[in-house]
């Protein structure tokens, strides 16, 4: 279930005073549901600020929590969670991850899955190995300003 | 339009009596009694509407407050019967009333939330309902800033404000059925997309547990490609709410679905 290449990116060829700044922001919290909120709160931020329709923004808010309740389902005890909003002119980037015990990433067959895949234009999920034998899974979410349509 | 005395108000609905009786006298399993009770809904819209516009002011969008003046609606004639009295209306308003003042109550700042800020999310919510019937989408905050004279920053602030309100009606059924879902229910009925979800035989028995509404909302989303403007636009509904009752709905169901695994 590999990410398609992020080059090719339409950044490169705009003049570069009118080149926006990547926006990257990152916030690392405990791996837990009642920390999910704090998260989301940020992803609305972010959409809000990158102008998105009210409805995209709330879409944006709804794949957080999916994608956030999928890596706290599954994520070790005590297990810090990372999160990495980057927002460009054509979408927000979303990477999170927390370690696991699982070496295999949540089926892409769930009914969480088809929430989050209905909810944002790019999904993946992988699992790398980490240290002390255990794993490190990601889920990475590109959210546009028009995932509805 | 000033509202007409209650007095005129009982007159002008003295024709709906014997409809109440015809639907009374009618078997449960009778044809006829839908098309009767829908004609007795449509008689009484407009007083649903009144009342809801004497709620209005108190920090709730008015569309959504004639939803819920609606529903109190359809549950009143359901439940009236003519031994209670020749009067629909003095059994009708005070479940109409009954029904918005439980919808004020379980809808709300969840935190102590400055008036300002509680003011602002409903302009805000009001602007983006006017917006939409504009544009035909639902706006970005800055074209909500600047269709209500605010700076951009205010607009953000409103948003995230939004967090601290919030609507409880997942956890009550909500009694809807004449609401015109008739697509969602199609959609709902004859799935193909479900089917290829791997827990469907545990998610099916959990869509059906949920409020008909709420069901119809996230079918629409999820499995009838509809934005929250569009369903907002059929379910009448602000955007907001839509949004609400779906997140909402999303994690009752993530909750179950993780207790059957």
């Amino acid at each position: 279930m590999d990410d398609e290449a992020p080059g090719g990116s339409p950044l490169s060829e705009l003049p570069a005073d009118s080149r926006p700044l990547d926006d990257v922001i990152e916030l690392r919290l405990p791996a837990d549901t009642n920390h999910i909120p704090l998260v989301r709160m940020l992803a609305q931020a972010v959409a809000a600020r990158s102008d998105y329709a009210l409805d995209a923004i709330a879409d944006v808010k709804m794949a957080v929590d999916e994608a956030c309740a999928q890596l706290v389902g599954t994520a070790e005890p005590g297990a810090a969670m990372n999160c990495r909003f980057q927002a460009g002119p054509e979408n927000i980037r979303l990477a999170v991850d927390a370690r696991t015990r699982h070496s295999q990433p949540p089926s892409d067959r769930s009914f969480g899955w088809h929430v989050l895949s209905t909810l944002a234009t790019g999904v993946s999920a992988r699992c790398e190995p980490d240290s002390g034998g255990a794993y490190r899974l990601y889920i990475e979410l590109d959210l546009s300003p028009g995932a509805a349509w | 339009m000033t509202p007409p005395p209650t007095a005129r108000r009982r007159d002008e609905y003295a024709h709906t009596a014997p409809l109440f009786e015809q639907l009374a006298a009618l078997p449960a399993d009778d044809p006829g009694r839908a098309r009767l009770r829908e004609r007795l809904v449509t008689e009484f819209l407009p007083v649903a509407e009144h009342i809801a516009t004497r709620f209005t002011g108190r920090g709730e969008p008015r569309e959504d407050l004639v939803q819920v003046a609606r529903i109190g609606l359809i549950n009143a004639i359901d439940r009236f019967t003519p031994d209670r009295g020749p009067d629909f209306l003095s059994f009708g308003v005070p479940t109409i009333m009954g029904e918005i003042r439980r919808y004020f109550r379980d809808t709300g700042w969840s935190v102590r939330v400055p008036r300002r800020l509680k003011e602002l999310h409903l302009s805000l919510s009001q602007g983006s309902a006017a917006l939409s019937q504009s544009l035909g989408r639902a706006p970005t905050p800055s074209e909500l800033a600047e269709h209500l004279g605010l700076e951009l920053t205010e607009v953000h602030e409103g948003l995230i404000a939004g967090n601290a309100y919030q609507t409880l009606s997942v956890d009550r059924p909500v009694h809807d059925e004449a609401e015109p879902l008739s697509l969602a229910d199609t959609l709902g009925e004859d799935d193909v997309e479900l089917e290829h979800i791997e827990n469907h035989e545990v998610l099916q028995p959990l869509l059906d547990e949920l409020p008909r509404r709420e069901r119809a909302i996230l079918v629409m989303r999820f499995f009838g490609g509809l934005t929250q403007t569009q369903i907002a636009d059929r379910v009448g509904v602000s955007q907001m709410h839509v949004s609400r009752l779906l997140s909402q709905t999303l994690e009752q169901l993530r909750g179950k679905l993780t207790d059957e695994a």
